[in-house]
């Protein structure tokens, strides 16, 4: 993906540690993503999402020197899955 | 997509539950708020193995960045950073006296091993910098960045002695080793400390830990290795410049800027009334400078 493109995928936050956080996307596939300074939310926020197991969409881009993805939204999914 | 059958092998835990104070089980020592907790990292006994970089980022959901190799022998982590707290440097020592080293003791190697962390200093110079409180020391004596608090400001950065404080330029905060805060509320061993094989990273509260390294000491040197000296120990090299004592210090065998290590480190807070001092003078010895040649172009 080149750098800059922006990607979504919704999901579970299954753990949280200051701001990262592992999200377990609906197909099972679990990553790390890291709030951007421009994120709607703050650290504080995301134990609050895993003790509710919420299911959220996250918008993101990634780095090439840096082995997870950076959030710049992220809000409640619309409950449409199957 | 279903669950995939390899996780529903295991659908129910091991055990019950938590096993309450689990570091009285792996490190011998019972966590309680109220006493000072720390490292004793004997670098002799290091083998490199890196399992405490990769028990660090683990634990705390920590990237891997910097991806690439370095160049620098063995070492592809490079340094401490926002996204690495633990970093194992490895020194080969290649010369002596220039002259590269053709003969090797039995049973020892010329590579020095070192498992750098946050030092969590008595008198931390990063705490002491910050301005809004984000800094704070815990309950077990630690120092830890509250990351809703910190506002990014950096000046703890250059204020640590030891280039462990980092900003993330991802979330535009400083991060740096928590000691595992998270794990010490909940009565466990340290993430690096409890995967360590050689045990050469030992947790325990911080007087124990001095008294068991100067014992260590002294075994090193009735075996004949003599270099072995304690880092960071109350009244031992690199607890100088007010810093107090390290609460994370090292066993080390050779001098600590071999290791990256400064040789004294200092607190910042000490050099700011001698900075303002100088600033104040200059500043009068200009103006006194000024008001003389503006008297002396009066007189003309």
């Amino acid at each position: 993906m080149p750098p800059g493109t922006m990607r979504t995928v919704e999901g579970t936050i299954t753990l949280a540690q200051e701001g990262r956080f592992q999200l377990v996307s609906d197909e099972g596939i679990a990553r790390l993503f890291m709030l951007a300074h421009d994120a709607p939310i703050e650290p504080q926020d995301l134990p609050d999402l895993v003790r509710a197991r919420a299911r959220v969409a996250v918008r993101y881009d990634e780095r090439p020197d840096l082995i997870a993805a950076i959030v710049h939204d992220i809000g409640y999914a619309e409950e449409t899955r199957p | 997509m279903g669950v995939p059958a390899r996780a529903l092998d295991y659908a129910e835990p091991i055990l019950p539950g938590l096993i309450p104070d689990e570091a009285e089980l792996t490190a011998g020592v019972r966590i309680e708020p109220g006493k000072s907790y720390g490292f004793f990292t004997d670098t002799t006994l290091c083998i490199g193995c890196k399992a405490c970089e990769v028990a660090c980022k683990e634990w705390n959901a920590l990237p891997a960045d910097e991806v690439g190799l370095t160049g620098d022998s063995y070492d592809n982590t490079g340094r401490l950073s926002a996204n690495t707290w633990r970093h194992v440097a490895f020194v080969e020592k290649i010369a002596t006296d220039g002259k590269r080293a053709a003969e090797m003791a039995p049973f020892q190697s010329n590579w020095l091993m070192m498992s750098d962390v946050c030092k969590h200093c008595h008198n931390a110079p990063c705490l002491e910098a910050c301005p809004t409180g984000a800094l704070f020391r815990t309950e077990f004596d630690t120092v830890v960045v509250q990351q809703d608090i910190c506002n990014g400001c950096g000046y703890c950065v250059p204020a640590c002695p030891f280039g462990v404080v980092d900003l993330n330029e991802v979330d535009g905060k400083a991060h740096k080793c928590t000691l595992c805060y998270d794990r010490l509320k909940g009565g466990l061993e340290p993430a690096c400390a409890k995967s360590c094989p050689t045990d050469s990273i030992q947790f325990g509260e911080v007087p124990v830990l001095v008294e068991k390294a100067r014992a260590r000491v002294e075994d090193l040197h009735g075996k004949g290795a003599t270099d072995a000296y304690l880092y960071g120990a109350p009244g031992e090299p690199g607890a100088t410049g007010d810093l107090g004592h390290l609460n994370a210090f090292f066993l080390l065998t050779d001098r600590p800027e071999v290791y990256g290590l400064p040789t004294a480190p200092t607190r910042a807070s000490n050099r700011v009334a001698p900075a303002l001092g100088a600033g104040l003078a200059t500043m009068a010895g200009l103006t006194l400078a000024a008001i003389a040649l503006f008297a002396a172009d009066r007189r003309r």
